[in-house]
C-alpha cells in the first residue's frame, strides 16, 4: 500500500488552464553545454494544481511567501459530493454534512469528481460553492479550502464571491486537485500544499500530497 | 475574526490527530528576479499576466528547471536518464541527516574524511545534506566558488546507501572547474541531488529529521524547483 497519495495534476504543454491565463511552455534552455539538460519553463502562478494567496484577489492581501509553513502542512478531510451537474452550485447543506470530523484550522477538500474531465472542455463547467456554502466553510474554521476542479467560484458565470469570502478571511484556496477519491471521506489525513518560495507572488503551482497522520520516521515507512 | 494561521492548529499531526510540536524549518532560497542562478541558466522573470481583470492578480513566471533550491534527476546529465515525474513520492518525503563541514575555502574539495564520521546516524535510504555554510554568499560572486565533493567523498556517500545528496551551495560538483563526477557517479546509481539549500545551520548535525523535497509534477523534465522543509 502506498504511504503517500499524489493529489496533483501533471504539468505539461497542452494542459487545461484558466481561460486567458499564461499558456505553459517548456523547452530546452539555450546555451547549456553538452551533455547537461536544463529546461526553460514558462507558466502562470495559477497553472495546474496550485494555491491562491490573498493577493490573488485583494491588492493589499498577503503574498504566497508571507505565510508560516504550518499553513501549508496541515491536517484535513475530504468531503465527497457525488452526482453534481455542470455549473451546479454546492449548497451549505451539502457541505455541512461532511464537516463533522474537521479539526479546527484544518483543510477541507471538496471532491466533485470533476478531475475526470481534466483536459476536456467540460472541465470549465465545474460545480462551485454557493455563498452560503462558502460562509459555512468560514464558520467551520477551516484554514484552507481545496477543490478537484478549476475554480472554487463559477468559471461559467465568472463569480467572485468564494474567493472574496475565503481570501478575505485569510483562508487559502487550492484548485485543480486530483484523485481525491483515493482518500476516505471524513478521515483525518496529513496534507502538504507547500508553495514554491516565490517572492511577492499571488499564488504558486504546488505538488499536493496526502499521507496518514503520524510520524513517518518512527513508523519507518521511508526506510 | 481571528486569522486561522494565528489560531491554534495547522502543522504536523500524530495518529490521534494531535499536533506534533515540531517546528517546520524552511530550507529554501527565495525565488526572485535578481537571485543567483547557475551561469548560463535561464534568468528568472515574473510579470503580471496580460488580460487579467481587476481586482484579480495572476503572475507570468519564467524560470529554469534547476533554478533556486531544486532537485536534479539523472536525465539532467545522463541521456535516457529518469525524469522528475518517474519517482515515487517516498523518494521526496524521507528521513535524513545534516553533516556539518566547517571551515571550507573557496572551491575546496570535500574529502572522504570530512564526511565519514557524520554518516553514522544515516537511516538506510535517507537523505544526506552537506552543510558548507556557502548559503551565506548567496547573491554574491563568491557563491559560485563553493566547495564541492571529491570523488572519494562521493564514493563514501554511495557506500552509505543514501538515496539523496543535498548541499547548501550552487552545485555538488565544482562550478569553477566545471567537473561532473559528482552528478555522474550519483545519477548512475539513481541517487538524486539537491542544490541551493539554505538554513542547514538550524538543524543539529547527526540528528534524524523528516524532510519534504517534493518536486512539481512536470512531465519529462530533468529537474524541479522545490520548497525544501524539515521537521
Amino acid at each position: 500500500m502506498s504511504t503517500f497519495f499524489d493529489l496533483s495534476q501533471p504539468l505539461q504543454p497542452g494542459m487545461t488552464i484558466y481561460p486567458g491565463d499564461p499558456v505553459p511552455s517548456f523547452r530546452p534552455a539555450e546555451g547549456i553545454g553538452e551533455p547537461w539538460r536544463v529546461a526553460d519553463l514558462h507558466l502562470g502562478s495559477h497553472t495546474g494544481t496550485h494555491i491562491d494567496s490573498a493577493s490573488h484577489y485583494f491588492p493589499a492581501g498577503k503574498n504566497v511567501d508571507q505565510y508560516p509553513l504550518s499553513r501549508f502542512i496541515l491536517p484535513g478531510i475530504v468531503l465527497p459530493l457525488p452526482g453534481l451537474a455542470d455549473d451546479q452550485s454546492i449548497s451549505a447543506e451539502q457541505v455541512l454534512e461532511g464537516l463533522g470530523q474537521l479539526p479546527k484550522g484544518g483543510a477541507v477538500l471538496i471532491q466533485t469528481g470533476w478531475d475526470q474531465y481534466w483536459n476536456t472542455e467540460r472541465y470549465l463547467r465545474h460545480p462551485w460553492l454557493s455563498p452560503q456554502a462558502a460562509l459555512q466553510l468560514v464558520e467551520s474554521q477551516a484554514s484552507l479550502v481545496g477543490i478537484d476542479a478549476l475554480n472554487v467560484d463559477s468559471t461559467v458565470r465568472s463569480t467572485e464571491h468564494v474567493h472574496r469570502l475565503l481570501l478575505g478571511k485569510e483562508i487559502l484556496i487550492v484548485e485543480n486537485l486530483a484523485h481525491l477519491s483515493a482518500l476516505q471521506p471524513g478521515r483525518l489525513y496529513q496534507f502538504s500544499f507547500l508553495p514554491l518560495r516565490l517572492a511577492g507572488l499571488d499564488g504558486s503551482p504546488i505538488r499536493a500530497v496526502a499521507w496518514e497522520p503520524g510520524s513517518l520516521i518512527e513508523r519507518g515507512e521511508n526506510a | 475574526m481571528t486569522v486561522p494561521g494565528e489560531r491554534d492548529i495547522p502543522g504536523v499531526f500524530n495518529e490521534a490527530g494531535g499536533l506534533v510540536n515540531k517546528e517546520l524549518i524552511d530550507l529554501s532560497q527565495p525565488i526572485e528576479p535578481e537571485m543567483t542562478v547557475f551561469p548560463g541558466d535561464p534568468i528568472p522573470h515574473f510579470r503580471p499576466a496580460d488580460g487579467v481583470e481587476e481586482p484579480w492578480k495572476v503572475a507570468e513566471i519564467k524560470i529554469g528547471s534547476a533554478t533556486g533550491t531544486h532537485f536534479d534527476c539523472p536525465s539532467h546529465l545522463l541521456p535516457g536518464g529518469k525524469t522528475v515525474d518517474r519517482y515515487p513520492l517516498a523518494r521526496f518525503i524521507l528521513p535524513g541527516i545534516v553533516i556539518s563541514v566547517p571551515g571550507l575555502e573557496d572551491d575546496q574539495a570535500i574529502s572522504e574524511a570530512q564526511i565519514s564520521n557524520g554518516l553514522i546516524n544515516l537511516p538506510e535510504g535517507g537523505a544526506v545534506l552537506i552543510q558548507t555554510n556557502w548559503d551565506q554568499y548567496w547573491k554574491t560572486e563568491r557563491y559560485l566558488r563553493h566547495p564541492w565533493l571529491s570523488p572519494q567523498a562521493v564514493w563514501k556517500l554511495v557506500g552509505s546507501k543514501t538515496s539523496l545528496v543535498g548541499m547548501d551551495a550552487l552545485n555538488v560538483d565544482s562550478t569553477v572547474q566545471a567537473t561532473d563526477h559528482v552528478h555522474r557517479i550519483l545519477f548512475e546509481r539513481d541517487i538524486l541531488t539537491l542544490e541551493n539549500l539554505t538554513n542547514l545551520n538550524r538543524l543539529q548535525p547527526g540528528r534524524v529529521y523528516q524532510f519534504s523535497f517534493l518536486p512539481l509534477r512536470w512531465v519529462g523534465l530533468d529537474a524541479s524547483p522545490i520548497r525544501a522543509v524539515a521537521w
